[in-house]
């Protein structure tokens, strides 16, 4: 009996100290951006484009913008996008834009505690300095709304916290989004929003057993989405086989419609109306283009000017150059 | 196997029996999957007529029109009863639990088809003079894409700050399938002043809002 007890103890030692280190683990990378200006209308164009709105709104129960969203079930458990409004209280009114930066780039808590990846934070790595300025001032827009969130309801052990930087040392993904200048604007918008702000992969990129993405298998469907809904391969291969087009893709972004006139329900006709329906047409052309396209050959497809025009006025994110510097 | 799946149905059909659907559905699922499937076949080929794809087909167009009225309404929604919800079917629950909801969205797409119907004579550019400048449509830019100068009109891409953060809806919202109900109004918009892609994609909403709630899967 003696025998069993001293391992056990020194058992639950070494366990509660690695628990202690791994809760002490830094996995902060510091940003100072100060007071940087930004432009509330690139910002907002921004957070519909990366489904922040989308997500922290309750639209089909009439919430308040920003306010929190709808419940997300999945097989770890219920997630609730919290308020995001300026409320300081319950919201992130009393946030600094560094502490935001951090939280959007890195998915780290101003606490130092990591976020959840139903948080597709994973997603917005590149987002330049001045995105995170214009991100900033558009949130500071919102009418605060002094509502708490309820809290996630999550199944042993994912509810454990700190065990998130193990899993972020294991299976967090980086967008990776290298400009090519042999190819059209459109291509190079649409690899910014597809692999970036949009997080396609985000439905269409299947999870593994601990809800990390598969890097083997972007973009090419995921069976098993939070609410039983489906997401289909949208490899450039599938989607060319398919007879998808960048006119009719771009109009199934807009409106729903797909090729043999279904129309699209599901997260999708979600991600739709509250997404990239409201996105310029370029930047529908632009994700079409991008997707559409083989890898090693050049963009074919629709003249660019409708893209180059909105890369210009209401991107929401900097061009080529200030996505070489972006980023943390 | 296919044949004989094939061979069963005309038995099946010929003993008078409910009718087989190749996915197995039968009775009033059989019926509405034939009902959402002509809709389909109309939205299929009226979205390249739409887009300017293909060439503009009045006398087509008014029939999808009239197809998606007689499946839409009323005609939807007597092949709904309230039964236990067979394999078959990609009916959720909540499409009986909020039978006030699936019933508007049915009646909407009833009135948007018709309005489709009065909006095909215009073509595909909104007749002149415009109608009220608060009118997401009216405020349409014509494409400048080669080939398609006078074909399809883009939607506004001017949505203010408050608009992109969901805070102010957008300037047609209050007519369409995105908002709840008791906000809609549709009564204000004269379809007959409407480019007939307007007023498609606003059928095309409706369904994306009733398939998002009421339809198993995507």
């Amino acid at each position: 009996m003696r025998s069993l007890v001293v391992p056990l103890i020194l058992g639950a030692i070494f366990a509660a100290a690695g628990i202690f280190i791994v809760a002490r683990w830094p996995i902060m990378e510091p940003v100072t951006l100060g007071m940087m200006e930004g432009d509330a209308k690139r910002g907002a164009y921004l957070a519909r484009s990366a489904g922040c709105v989308a997500c922290h709104t309750d639209v089909k129960m009439g919430g308040a913008a920003m306010a929190g969203g709808a419940p997300l079930d999945t097989p770890f458990g219920r997630f609730v996008p919290p308020n995001l409004t300026p409320d300081p209280v319950h919201g992130i009114g009393d946030w600094t834009l560094d502490q935001f930066a951090v939280a959007v780039r890195q998915g780290v808590r101003p606490d130092g505690k990591a976020y959840y990846p139903a948080f597709t934070y994973e997603f917005y790595n590149q987002f330049t300095d001045q995105d995170m300025a214009d991100l900033w001032t558009a949130f500071r827009t919102v009418p605060p709304v002094s509502v708490p969130t309820a809290q996630h309801d999550l199944n042993f052990p994912f509810n454990l916290r700190w065990g998130l930087k193990l899993w972020r040392a294991r299976y967090m993904t980086q967008s990776e989004t290298t400009p090519v200048m042999a190819q059209s604007d459109a291509w190079n918008r649409g690899q910014q929003l597809v692999n970036g702000a949009s997080h396609c992969g985000a439905c269409h990129t299947k999870r593994g057993l601990f809800g990390g993405l598969d890097a083997n298998a972007k973009l090419e469907g995921n069976t098993n989405l939070p609410g039983g809904s489906k997401a289909p391969s949208i490899s450039t291969e599938d989607l060319l086989s398919r007879g998808w087009t960048v006119a009719n893709m771009a109009y199934a972004l807009r409106t729903g419609i797909t090729l043999g006139g279904d129309v699209l329900g599901g997260s999708m006709a979600e991600a739709i109306a509250q997404g990239t329906g409201m996105l310029t047409e370029g930047d529908r052309e632009a994700i079409a283009t991008y997707l559409l396209t083989p890898s090693g050959q050049i963009s074919v497809g629709l003249p660019t000017n409708a893209a180059a025009s909105s890369m210009d006025s209401m991107a929401g994110m900097e061009g080529m150059a200030g996505m070489e510097s972006g980023g943390n | 196997m296919k044949r004989s799946i094939t061979i069963g149905a005309i038995i099946a059909s010929s003993l008078g029996a409910a009718a087989f659907a190749h996915s197995g559905a039968t009775g009033v699922v059989l019926e509405r999957m034939n009902g959402m499937s002509a809709m389909k076949k109309v939205m299929g080929e009226l979205a390249p007529m739409m887009r300017g794809e293909v060439p503009y087909d009045v006398a087509a167009a008014q029939k999808g029109a009239a197809t998606i009225m007689a499946h839409a309404g009323g005609g939807m929604v007597k092949l709904f009863p309230e039964e236990a919800i067979p394999a078959t079917s990609y009916a959720v629950p909540a499409l009986w639990e909020r039978w006030d909801d699936f019933s508007d969205l049915a009646d909407l797409l009833e009135s948007q088809a018709f309005g489709l119907a009065m909006a095909i004579p215009n073509g595909l550019t909104a007749p002149q003079p415009p109608s009220a400048p608060h009118d997401m449509e009216a405020m349409n830019n014509m494409s400048d894409m080669v080939g398609m100068t006078d074909a399809v009109a883009q939607p506004t891409q001017d949505l203010t700050v408050a608009q992109l953060m969901g805070v102010e809806p957008t300037a047609d919202a209050h007519t369409n399938a995105t908002v709840l109900p008791e906000e809609r109004e549709s009564s204000s918009l004269d379809y007959t002043m409407m480019a007939a892609p307007a007023a498609f994609e606003r059928v095309s909403q409706t369904c994306a809002a009733c398939h998002s709630q009421f339809r198993r899967g995507s």
